[in-house]
């Protein structure tokens, strides 16, 4: 049952097809957009020929031109105008300039070009045509190129917007992220100092006041008031250090498998814990050099988080083992961490889907950083928790931001 | 009477009032001496130059970086170098998880629980033996997991492997649970034995701490 994390493939097809896109340069694209349109009126223009060719005798004195060659005159013919569109786009470099430029290169490209056409068409036709014609055939040729050109300089113009788009929104994703770092960070710590601290001072406090008020012979009350003192110990282990704990987990600025280790020894005694590292998750966990952002690991061990949760809560596991390790990713210099949590205890409930919940917003928050997650029975019988994520490597001779 | 060398003894600790206690503290034992008292990782890197220092005391949260990286870069220069990590959240499986990186193994005291003189400075001894010391107060917590060799054990023995988890000699031990050195001995062999750990080895009882370590969940 992997179909838990549905719609994730269609989503990521379409993101493929749009990095594609936006992956060409200006110029392939303003020349792709007007190779389109010329292309479909150029066949429109030879299939007019061709029909012509069949119901209209040939004019006097052509003759000595053969099909074939009257053929391939009409398909040149419509070529060459294309060939000068392109040439000319190229080396003007229209969709760097202004539009007051763009309009009026776009004018004599079209009008040059248009005229050729006809110029190519008449040779065909041996003979000349009423005026009227020639003036209709060269605009009709001209008014196909200009559209071709504007289409695709408008192309242009809006993916550079949506790119700006992103951009603006990449940095301002990037800028909250790592703001959430800091706040965190300093929350917990926060919470792991200060706070527990009081804590700590008013539970001795209480103890004394409980001692004061036994020497005064009030043993019932000295009796509660140490109460107080406990559960104001347990709130500060159990609550606050376990908030403390999972805004900024122990071991998250010194590495992500420093931090899982130190995850794993928190998951009660009787569940047994494995972790193991693949031959290139071993390359990576370089302790100088440490992989993925703070914003990454915290993902990651939220995820091993939630899986560990789960297994206790849901399969009531008595074992749980943890793979990782890196693949390629899709470009040069990026890779792919893929960590699969495996636990023995009940696994995926039989017949109906679960309904998602914890999973459903790890999902969404892999989804951001372009990783996937997905859910299966595990071999070693409970549930599987699979997770990718991509990242960009850093390189050996950089020291890592750890 | 052999005269004992003296132990050069490195501090960083970015909390100042920390760092001139913890200098103090060692400063007053005749057997040790502070090279150094260093409040950050980049001094620390430009100060602490192979072969000044036997042990460093290193907080492993630094205002500029973190204790345990530095702790690798400093023993990849200088080998013979041992670490003692203090820190105040409870980091003692780093120990574990950084031992394919260090030249060593190294020492871990919470500053939470238990950092008291003695302990601070049985610790530095210890590391500087070449033993791992864990942290008292996080090793008496600490539970035998399910599925492992420590399971095999029997109260008695895992109570003697407590208490070298702590860096205590066989003397002490003996006291503490009031039994002789002898039998300390003999649960020690017992212990190596079920772990399946050589008694000739160089440091049959690192390898039995680090077993703990690695078996046991922090509470
Ligand atoms: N390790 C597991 N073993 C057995 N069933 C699991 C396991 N993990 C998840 N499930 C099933 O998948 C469902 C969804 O899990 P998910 O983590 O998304 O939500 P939840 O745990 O029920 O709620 P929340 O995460 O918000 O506490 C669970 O209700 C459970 O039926
Ligand atoms: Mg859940």
């Amino acid at each position: 049952m992997t179909a838990a994390t549905g719609g994730r493939s269609r989503r990521r097809s379409e993101v493929g097809w749009w990095r594609t896109a936006a992956g060409l340069s200006d110029g392939v694209l303003v020349v792709g957009v007007c190779t389109v349109v010329l292309s479909q009126f150029g066949l429109a223009s030879i299939a007019q020929w061709a029909v012509w060719e069949t119901i209209e005798p040939f004019p006097a004195g052509a003759e000595s031109v053969s099909l074939a060659a009257r053929f391939g005159g009409v398909v040149l013919a419509n070529v060459a105008p294309l060939v000068v569109a392109v040439a000319a786009l190229a080396v003007a470099g229209l969709a760097r300039r202004s539009w007051t430029i763009r309009v009026a290169a776009t004018l004599g490209i079209a009008l040059a070009a248009g005229v050729l056409r006809t110029q190519l068409l008449l040779w065909v036709r041996a003979s000349a045509p009423p005026p009227w014609a020639w003036v209709i055939e060269t605009l009709s040729g001209a008014t196909a190129i200009v559209v071709a050109i504007m289409l695709g300089l408008l192309a242009v113009d809006a993916r550079r917007r949506s790119r700006v788009k992103d951009e603006v929104a990449a940095q301002a994703l990037g800028e909250l992220e790592s703001e959430e770092v800091q706040i965190r960070q300093e929350v917990s710590q926060l919470l792991h100092g200060s706070v527990q601290q009081h804590l700590v001072v008013i539970a001795a406090q209480l103890d004394h006041v409980a001692d004061l008020v036994a020497d005064a012979g009030a043993d019932d009350a000295a009796e509660q008031v140490r109460g107080l003192a406990a559960s104001l110990d347990e709130v500060r282990e159990g609550d606050v250090r376990r908030l403390s704990q999972t805004l900024f987990p122990a071991g998250v600025d010194i590495g992500l498998f420093h931090a899982a280790q130190l995850a794993l020894a928190r998951v009660p005694a009787h569940v047994a814990t494995e972790l193991h590292l693949g031959p290139l998750a071993q390359r990576f966990n370089e302790i100088t050099r440490p992989q993925l952002s703070v914003t990454e690991r915290l993902l990651e061990l939220s995820a091993l988080e939630e899986a560990v949760t789960n297994a206790l809560k849901h399969g009531d596991a008595r074992r749980i083992v943890v793979r990782a390790d890196v693949a390629p990713g899709s470009a040069p210099g990026l890779a792919v961490l893929e960590v699969t949590i495996d636990d023995d205890g009940g696994g995926p409930p039989t017949g109906t889907e679960p309904a998602l919940s914890g999973l459903a917003r790890l999902q969404t928050r892999f989804e951001q950083h372009g990783g996937e997650l997905e859910v299966g029975e595990s071999p070693i019988g409970g549930f599987r928790l699979v997770t990718r994520l991509p990242f960009a490597v850093v390189p050996q001779d950089e020291p890592g931001t750890g | 009477m052999v005269k004992r060398k003296i132990l050069r003894v490195a501090v960083v600790e970015d909390e100042g009032l920390l760092r001139s206690m913890l200098t103090e503290i060692i400063e007053a034992h005749p057997g040790m001496t502070v090279v150094h008292a260093l409040p950050d990782a980049t001094t620390a890197r430009r100060e602490l130059l192979p072969g000044t220092a036997d042990v460093v005391v290193m907080d492993v949260d630094l205002g500029d970086g973190n204790g345990v990286a530095l702790s690798v870069v400093l023993q990849r220069a200088d080998p013979e170098l041992r670490i003692l990590l203090l820190s105040s959240h409870n980091l003692m499986p780093l120990v574990l998880s950084v031992r394919n990186e260090a030249s060593s193994p190294w020492s871990y005291l919470s500053k939470r629980s238990s950092l008291d003189r003695a302990t601070l400075l049985r610790a530095i001894e210890r590391t500087a033996e070449g033993q791992v010391v864990l942290d008292p107060e996080l090793s008496r917590r600490a539970v035998a997991r399910a599925d492992s060799q420590l399971q095999a054990l029997s109260p008695a023995q895992m109570s003697v492997l407590r208490l070298v988890a702590t860096g205590l000699p066989n003397s002490a031990i003996g006291e503490t649970l009031e039994i002789t050195q002898r039998s300390v001995q003999n649960h020690l062999f017992a212990i190596y034995q079920t772990l399946g750990i050589s008694s000739k080895e160089a440091y049959p009882r690192v390898a039995a701490v680090l077993r703990f370590m690695q078996e046991t969940a922090s509470a």
